[in-house]
């Protein structure tokens, strides 16, 4: 194989594997997956309700979790996604995201919260949340 | 008395590492406080020449979602960017009074209902901001970007008055596209109350004329922004216009005694009328940005078409023969297109710093860009650093700038009218920007 084929494979391979973290929600959530672009679109603040007209609640936690989520996912990086996040907030148009400091923090609140989603860095890490696939 | 205002806000603020919930009420807020130190002209604050720390402002935004679709907010705003003249005969705050707390007043940024009915369509009643170009509705917010100032050829402060909020309602939606990505759009229209201190007031400002009174007729417009399906890119459009913006005029004998154009002992008359000068402005805005990895791209330009129409044909001026001949202004309905642009780069090489560039160009008249009169143009070359500290919204930014050309000056800086002395405004000048900011 040729070296730039190889080590293009290579970190494709790494890509994937760097978003492997798990994607909740609150345990009354009907969905069962999200594709990319609904993640994309919740993460940025372009999509604010559930197909149920319930208010969605973004929660977001520190770390290279959050860093491989919103590579993975969401298209910026950690900088990046708080200026967006900003200018949202500041234009009146939503309310920031939760900020949760870990795994056990993040899955505890979106259990709790109606309307919620965040994602913890493994399934077992998700608690009372419900694990959703990602297509 | 400036700095005893904003370091207890910033020591507060400092205190919140997010935003603050009360009773269901969204709390957040931003703060920042800038020192700037200008070659010539005076620009951006007054007393800017020999430094000057009147470049400060702060925020509070208060939002509270009353059921998952209806969602309420405000935010208040007060500023201190000094003063743009170069001659305190004709002092006027940069901004206008209503948002400078040095004469005590704060401003009322947006308050809006928003009802959101899906996705693709939502609605905003009351006070809203204009959406324009990718800074217009956050240009306050130091947070948001990695230069300490916006490029003053597409976001003149100048204009923040008018150009940045209306008292109406807005629509807005995300509609997706498939393999082509996804829009986002809002539509905008209704008016604004204009100051007769401020910014927009000072653009009349010459030493024979006193501003009366200004109104706005109608300010509408929408944006359309394309998120390509390559990550990281989009595109965007925005329009503006403004419709029947008056300013009534009356010749201010003061001024004309105190340009001390006309010598003393002398007698004069003049016109006892009031003059109305009525504006149509159209501007249009094309925007690209690029954001790979660390690396940001930015690159704007904005076109604005302004028709001037009066309801005098001919004001004069009658002085004593000795000391003046008769003067007389003809006056004719104008048309001028001006035009802005800017390319902006960025790079974090660590998580905690920002470093970038950009060139901003401006031209008062697009006919005659190849002018050699550097009041028609104002192009502008600048360097800046922004770095993160480990407290959570607190950043220092600096920022360089070399400058050539007057353009965007006001007019009394570039001493306008037949009775001004020499123009005082220097071709070539540079400024630096120094500030502690931050936002939670």
């Amino acid at each position: 194989m040729h070296p730039i084929l190889r080590v293009s494979l290579i970190l494709s391979v790494a890509a994937l594997i760097a978003a492997a973290e798990t994607v909740i929600v609150h345990p009354g959530n009907a969905a069962a997956s999200l594709s990319k672009d609904d993640l994309d679109a919740i993460y940025n603040g372009k999509k604010a309700n559930w197909p149920d007209g319930a208010k969605i609640v973004i929660a977001v936690m520190d770390g290279p979790v959050h860093e491989s989520f919103l590579k993975a996912y969401v298209g910026k990086t950690s900088a990046q996604f708080s200026a967006s996040w900003k200018k949202i907030v500041f234009t009146g148009k939503a309310k920031a995201p939760q900020e949760c400091k870990d795994d056990a923090a993040m899955a505890a609140f979106v259990a709790a919260t109606p309307g919620a989603i965040g994602y913890v860095s493994d399934a077992a890490a998700a608690g009372g949340a419900k694990v959703v696939a990602v297509q | 008395m400036r700095l005893i205002t904003i370091v207890p806000t910033l020591l507060v603020a400092a205190s919140a590492a997010q935003a603050v919930e009360f009773h269901g009420v969204e709390i957040s807020g931003f703060a920042s406080l800038g020192y700037v130190n200008s070659s010539s002209n005076e620009y951006l604050a007054e007393g800017s020449e020999s430094g000057s720390w009147q470049m400060n402002n702060v925020g509070l935004n208060f939002g509270y979602q009353a059921t998952d679709r209806l969602r309420f907010a405000a935010q208040i705003y007060a500023s201190n960017l000094g003063n743009a003249g170069e001659d305190a005969q004709y002092e006027d705050d940069f901004l206008a009074p209503t948002y400078s707390w040095k004469n005590g007043g704060v401003g009322l940024d947006l308050l809006f209902a928003q009802y959101t009915v899906a996705d693709e369509f939502g609605i905003r009643l009351g006070r809203v901001k204009q959406p324009f170009g990718l800074y217009n509705e956050v240009r306050d917010i130091d947070a948001v970007r990695g230069s300490a100032t916006l490029p003053q050829a597409v976001y003149d402060d100048r204009s923040r008055e008018y150009d940045f909020a209306v008292n109406g309602g807005s629509i807005f939606g995300s509609i997706g596209a498939g393999k082509a990505g996804s829009f986002d759009y809002q539509v905008f229209g209704g008016t604004i109350d204009v100051s007769l201190n401020g910014s927009v007031a000072n653009q009349y400002v010459t030493p024979e004329f006193t501003l009366e009174e200004v109104t706005v007729g109608s300010i509408y417009g929408g944006q359309l922004i394309w998120n390509a399906p390559i990550d990281g890119l989009r595109f965007g459009f925005s329009m503006r216009q403004t419709r029947d913006r008056d300013a009534k005029v009356a010749w201010n004998s003061d001024l004309v005694v105190a340009s001390g154009v006309v010598p003393i002992p002398y007698s004069y008359s003049l016109p006892d009328e009031s003059m109305e000068a009525s504006t149509d402005t159209d501007n249009y805005m094309l925007s690209v940005e690029f954001t790979y990895d660390s690396f940001l791209f930015q690159a704007e330009y904005l076109r604005t078409d302004m028709t001037q129409s009066y309801s005098t044909s001919k004001l004069t001026l009658v002085a004593d023969p000795a000391f003046l001949d008769e003067q007389s202004y003809e006056l004719t309905d104008d048309r001028s297109i001006s035009e802005g642009w800017y390319v902006m780069a960025s790079y974090r090489p660590v998580e905690q710093i920002e470093l970038g560039g950009f060139g901003s160009f401006y031209t008062a008249d697009i006919a005659n860009r190849s002018t050699k009169n550097w009041n028609d143009y104002q192009n502008d070359f600048a360097l800046f650093a922004r770095v993160d500290t480990n407290v959570e919204g607190l950043m220092f930014k600096v920022e360089g700038h070399v400058v050539r050309g007057t353009a965007l000056l006001d007019v009394p800086d570039k001493q306008a009218g037949y009775l001004a002395s020499e123009p005082t405004a220097d071709e070539n000048w540079h400024y630096i920007v120094v500030k502690a900011a931050y936002s939670f």
